[in-house]
């Protein structure tokens, strides 16, 4: 359960399956050294993911002048999104997803995807809880628009 | 309120992560804006969307392959520790023994001060290593 969590998270950063099982395998070594430091009256999940958004973002600032967003290993998974008065677009949310920021492309995941709560993003991300449901709120409409079939919608912030 | 402050709740209300009054003024602007209705929308069929992401998985193999990566770096570690501390133990019980043979103070004080240089030069040559290691910035590098 943990681990595909892990797993789960660490590919939305590198969208490779190699880097990202090497993420997870030094996120759990971190975890298992630095277990002193878990509270037991909190949840493990939360602060294992904690450790492997840390993780993450010392994996890109190592391979910075990768552009991660645009590796082409992203798997076709074309959804029908549907506006009310428009036609039926064919889009791929896997790669709309992957022209989005980390920070918010993880929070989409952390939250659709995965199902966590607000409080729990909250902690992993380490931001206060009406920072969650903004920059969700922005990589929501930033997605919606991509979606829609509005091209630009990527490069404005 | 204004559209502009319902906005940012409508993935709060979307989510049911608002408060009881929050989540009142949000209906209560929905029923009047079909903008924000159509916003909330998009934002639910995103919100679908996303629950469809689809991404490689590792295989049993690959999970079995790093679970026992990860068990032998944590042993290894174990290893070491209690291997320096036996070391530790085992130099103190030697010289505690030959401090207490039959010798000249000269021939005791030599060998001391010979074991307490290398000891020195060895721990001095083995912190400054370490130091090295955990601030070299580019040990993440694949050269």
């Amino acid at each position: 359960m943990h681990r595909h969590h892990a797993f789960g998270l660490a590919y939305q950063y590198t969208h490779n399956k190699d880097d990202a099982l090497d993420i997870v395998q030094e996120s759990f070594i971190k975890a298992y050294q630095n277990i002193k430091r878990f509270d037991l009256k909190r949840e493990f999940g939360p602060w294992l993911l904690t450790i492997v958004r840390n993780q993450c973002i010392d994996f890109l600032r190592r391979r910075k002048r990768r552009r991660v967003e645009e590796l082409p290993e992203v798997l076709p998974d074309r959804v029908a999104y549907r506006r009310t008065e428009r036609r039926l677009l064919g889009l791929d949310i896997n790669q709309a997803m992957a022209k989005l920021p980390p920070e918010q492309r993880e929070i989409i995941f952390l939250k659709d995807y995965q199902g966590h709560s607000y409080a729990e993003i909250a902690e992993i991300q380490g931001i206060p809880l009406g920072t969650v449901m903004s920059r969700l709120h922005h990589a929501r409409r930033k997605l919606a628009a991509y979606l829609n079939g509005d091209q630009n919608a990527m490069r404005r912030n | 309120m204004q559209c502009e402050e319902i906005e940012v709740y409508l993935s709060g209300y979307l989510d049911r992560e608002l408060t009881q009054q929050q989540r009142q003024a949000v209906r209560v602007h929905l029923e009047g804006c079909s903008d924000c209705g159509r916003t909330l929308e998009e934002l639910t069929a995103v919100k679908g969307a996303a629950q469809k992401l689809h991404f490689e998985s590792p295989t049993g193999e690959e999970w079995s392959h790093m679970h026992n990566y990860i068990l032998g770096r944590l042993s290894r570690r174990m290893g070491w520790l209690i291997l320096v501390v036996w070391a530790l133990m085992m130099c103190v019980y030697s010289l505690y023994w030959y401090a207490r043979t039959q010798g000249s103070l000269f021939e005791k004080l030599a060998v001391f001060g010979l074991i307490a240089g290398l000891g020195l030069l060895f721990f001095s040559v083995l912190s400054e290593r370490i130091r090295d290691f955990r601030t070299d910035r580019y040990k993440g590098v694949h050269r």
